[in-house]
Parts: C-alpha cells; sequence; structure tokens
C-alpha cells in the first residue's frame, strides 16, 4: 500500500506539501486565483458520498458544512462501469446516498504530460536528493505484488468490487461527480472500515473553528472581553472547558429553582456588567438535526444590530446551550463582514438548559430583536419548553 | 426493491436493526457455522432464502431472498436490503468481502458503525440540501 500513502488521511493532519490549484473551477483570474489558492482547502479529505452530494459551492470553493474541500477520497462499491474511448466512468456506492458518478480519464495517445497542481522552486537541496531516494523506494514497494494495481490505466475495474478513489469534486449543471485521479481496488477490507472512521475523524476536526486554515476565522474563535468586534483571548478556563464568563452565565441558570428557567432579562439584569454584542444575521438550524431531535421545521432567526459585543464567543455558547447545527447565512456574513459561514456544530451530550434558545442566542451573539419578532420568541419559548419535556410540536 | 440502490443505506449492526423497520439498510457480518448440541447447523436455511449473519458484537441479524442463493457463500458478508417488520433485512443485493491478503476485523467495523450513528453529522446518511 506504500504508493497510497499520499492519499490517506494522514495527509490532512498538515503533512501535506501541495496545495490545489483553482484551475479545476475553470480559470478566475491570476489575481484572484492566487489570492484564492492561499485559503483553498490543502489536504485531500475522506468523505461520503452524502457529504459530496450536500456540499455546496460558494465563490468557487466547495464547502461541506464549514469544511473546505476539493481533492477528496471516497471508499465505495462499483455498481457499474462504462468504457468510452477517453474515459471510464463508474457508478461509485458507499451507501450514503444515490450511487455517484466517477469519470477517469484514459491515456488515449502516447503523448503524456503534467497538469501540475503545484510548481514549487526547491528552497533546499537536499530535497533533490530525497527526491531520488524517495523515488527508488516507493517504485520497489509499489512493485511488490500484493501492492499492484488490477491492470494499467486502461483496464476497467469490474463492478461489484469494492474500491478507494482518490479525485477531485466538480459540479455542473447543478449535477455533481467525482473526476478520478486514482482508482484503487481494496487489497484489504479493514481499509474500508478505516475510512469510515477517517471520515469522522477529519470532518470533526476540520470543522472545529481553532483548527481552519482560513483567514476570517480565528478572530471569532477566542472568547474574552473586548471592543465590538474584537474577542481578545481570555486565557483562564476552568475545568469544564468554559471560560469564567460561561461559568458565571452557567451557574446563574443552574441557581435559577424555577422550572421555567430564567428568561434573557433576568439574565441581563444579573449580568449588568457585560457587554452585550450586537451581530445581525439569519441563523438557520440545519434541518438534519431538527429530524434527529423532533424539531419539525428549520427556523430563521433573523436578528438586529443594536447591541454592543458580547464578551462570549458565539461559537462556544450555541455549542453549549442548543444542541443543535446553527447555520449563518452567507449572504448576510458579507453584508456583515463575517467573514465566512459557520457552521455550529453542537455536542449533544450537553442537556439544554431552561431558557429559551431565542433568548441564548439574543444574549450570546449579542442582539435585540426587533419587536414584530417577540411573538415570534414567544412562540420558540414554548416550543423550547416543550423540547426540555420531548414533546416537540410543530412550533409554526 | 430495485430502489433501495438508489437510496441511502444506513450502515447498522443487530442491535440496531428494530429501530430500522421499513428502511434501506446496510449490515455487514460473518456466515459461520453455529453450534448445537452435538450438530453443526448451517447458518444458511435449507431452501436457501434465508441465511444469519453475525455482526461484530456477536450479534444475529437474519437475512432473507426473495429469490435462493444460487452459489456457496460464507465469510463476510454485506447485504444491502430493507428491514422486513418482522425485523429481519430482505436482501437486495450482497457482496462477499475478500480476505485473501489479511482478515476482516469486524470488532473494528462494528466499533466504526457506533461511531457513524454517534457522529452523524460527520457521516452523514442522505443528502442535505443546505443555501450557499
Amino acid at each position: 500500500m506504500g504508493g497510497y500513502e499520499s492519499y490517506s488521511s494522514s495527509s490532512y493532519g498538515g503533512g501535506v506539501s501541495y496545495t490545489q490549484s483553482p484551475g479545476g473551477f475553470g480559470s478566475p483570474t491570476a489575481s484572484q486565483a492566487e489570492k484564492k489558492s492561499r485559503a483553498r482547502a490543502q489536504y485531500i479529505v475522506p468523505c461520503t458520498i452524502s457529504q459530496l452530494l450536500s456540499a455546496t459551492l460558494v465563490d468557487e470553493v466547495f464547502k461541506i458544512g464549514n469544511v473546505e474541500i476539493s481533492q477528496v477520497t471516497v471508499v465505495g462499491i462499483i455498481r457499474q462501469a462504462e468504457k468510452a474511448p477517453t474515459n471510464i466512468v463508474y457508478k461509485i456506492d458507499d451507501m450514503t446516498a444515490a450511487p455517484m458518478d466517477v469519470r477517469q480519464w484514459v491515456d488515449t495517445d502516447n503523448k503524456k504530460s503534467l497538469v501540475a497542481f503545484k510548481i514549487m522552486p526547491l528552497e533546499d537541496m537536499n530535497e533533490f536528493t530525497t527526491h531520488i531516494l524517495e523515488v527508488v523506494n516507493a517504485h520497489m514497494m509499489l512493485s511488490k505484488p500484493s501492492t499492484q494495481d488490477t491492470g494499467g490505466e486502461n483496464t476497467v475495474v469490474p463492478p461489484e468490487t469494492y474500491v478507494k478513489v482518490a479525485g477531485h469534486l466538480r459540479s455542473f449543471q447543478n449535477k455533481k461527480s467525482l473526476v478520478a485521479f486514482k482508482i484503487m481496488p481494496l487489497e484489504d477490507m479493514n481499509e474500508f472500515t478505516t475510512h469510515i472512521l477517517e471520515v469522522v475523524n477529519a470532518h470533526m476536526m476540520l470543522s472545529k473553528p481553532s483548527t481552519q486554515p482560513s483567514a476570517g476565522r480565528a478572530s471569532i474563535s477566542n472568547p474574552g472581553m473586548g471592543e465590538p468586534g474584537n474577542f481578545s483571548g481570555n486565557s483562564f478556563m476552568p475545568a469544564n472547558g468554559l471560560t469564567m464568563t460561561q461559568n458565571q452565565v452557567l451557574n446563574l441558570i443552574k441557581a435559577c429553582p424555577r422550572p421555567e428557567g430564567l428568561n434573557f432579562q433576568d439574565l441581563r439584569s444579573q449580568l449588568q456588567h457585560m457587554p452585550i454584542a450586537s451581530i445581525n444575521f439569519t441563523v438557520k438550524i440545519d434541518y438534519k438535526i431538527c429530524k434527529a431531535y423532533g424539531i419539525t421545521t428549520n427556523s430563521d432567526w433573523i436578528v438586529d444590530l443594536s447591541v454592543a459585543p458580547l464578551a462570549v464567543s458565539p461559537i462556544d455558547w450555541l455549542h453549549f446551550v442548543l444542541g443543535f447545527t446553527v447555520k449563518i447565512d452567507y449572504k448576510i456574513c458579507k453584508a456583515y463582514g463575517i467573514t465566512t459561514n459557520s457552521d455550529w456544530i453542537v455536542d449533544l451530550s450537553v442537556a439544554p438548559l431552561a431558557v429559551s434558545p431565542i433568548d441564548w442566542l439574543h444574549f450570546v451573539l449579542g442582539y435585540d430583536f426587533p419587536k414584530g419578532l417577540w411573538l415570534f420568541s414567544g412562540q420558540l419559548d414554548q416550543f423550547f419548553f416543550l423540547w426540555k419535556k420531548k414533546l416537540v410540536q410543530r412550533w409554526f | 426493491m430495485v430502489d433501495v440502490m438508489e437510496l441511502p443505506k444506513s450502515r447498522i449492526n443487530a442491535s440496531m436493526i428494530s429501530q430500522f423497520i421499513d428502511r434501506p439498510v446496510c449490515f455487514v457480518g460473518r456466515l459461520e457455522k453455529v453450534r448445537g448440541l452435538a450438530v453443526l447447523r448451517s447458518p444458511i436455511h435449507p431452501t436457501g432464502k434465508m441465511f444469519i449473519l453475525s455482526d461484530g458484537e456477536g450479534k444475529n441479524g437474519t437475512i432473507e431472498l426473495m429469490e435462493p442463493l444460487d452459489e456457496e457463500i460464507s465469510g463476510i458478508v454485506e447485504v444491502v436490503g430493507r428491514v422486513t417488520p418482522k425485523a429481519t433485512i430482505m436482501c437486495a443485493s450482497y457482496i462477499q468481502f475478500r480476505e485473501d491478503n489479511s482478515p476482516f476485523d469486524l470488532g473494528l467495523y462494528n466499533e466504526a458503525v457506533k461511531i457513524i450513528h454517534e457522529f452523524p453529522l460527520f457521516f452523514p446518511f442522505g443528502v442535505v440540501q443546505h443555501e450557499s
């Protein structure tokens, strides 16, 4: 399996030496391309077909949630193979969705060329020596009979074979497909299990705000006191993983004896020293989480911009409080200078608090709802109360 | 039954079968001979239309077929099908995992299945339409 190392998930940990060129998405201008290639996904990300089909294309970047992807691996079984003169099209099924088209180009003439995705002047000429040694090593290992491919690139892998595919995600006329640069029948079916684990691990790690490589992320991942829009670090972290501020709020809620819990006004009056943040955006609950937790509809919470920034990371709070994925509408993000969509994926093992989600969003994200939405808020209070009792009904 | 192949099929183990009644699933298990008293019982029913797979936790799932098996099957089998109201799986298609190079670690696969269900956000079944 030596030759496959570069396509394994260990690549995404940071050891990968290449970045994705923008060429594959249809040639933006050179300066745009340079700007974008910095933020581009630098990893080959193990994925499921359902994730690929769910990916959104924004500014020529594919994203699964807030994970940028370009080069991906999938593991699945070939359901169908069609050979054309210049390419082979497979339908690959990994059980997570309908089978996906995977196209593998075939070399039709003897003239070979290389499509470079990275050209890097050598900083250190010892890399040149290393390359020589690596070539010998790699080819020696790959030549061992057990690691051979089943045939040349013109050989079609038969249906009902489990394969690992490495390739680029493409979208054309709203239909997604994968252009494979490598299709390898699995020699060892444990690789299939490993892929499942790698997918979960990779997406979990890449979804965490603090591990994202993109530029806009750092400013919202640090809780702490600060001026509007500027969250500077608060380094003191009590043992439960929450900051002091967060713990103060949590303790207030826990101390409240009423079954309906605290409302925002109560909290606000008890925590008057905390500056309240204001950001205006639409918050949409991911419908899959809604389904899993019996919430029968997506909800858009539209918020007003009148309040000062909060000294708590919105991500941490939503994570702690709400128990579902919250997605910020991309257009609103742009309008208010938030540089990325964020899906806040919440730890479902934390029990919901006795506080209305709308009040919490208000408190955490720092905004006052316009008057018209208080009615809205009333409905959500009711929903939340019902939710705690696990009697979720349709709430609007 | 054909439509099952185009649908997302949740990977499950035997403990989960009853929670997936009428849903498309994918079940991986080992076909092995069952010891009963002094007699070795085949996990394949005499009619060839039913067989039993044991999952990574050692629990059994019953697989039913529309047509009798036309080949001898053994070892690790991956079944795709729909769970019946009787909590059996009506098989739409199956494959046998190759183990000529290395044995398949069914226990590890079982752990992966549990992880998939614990983290549906990172290993989704079915496509979610996000608005961009």
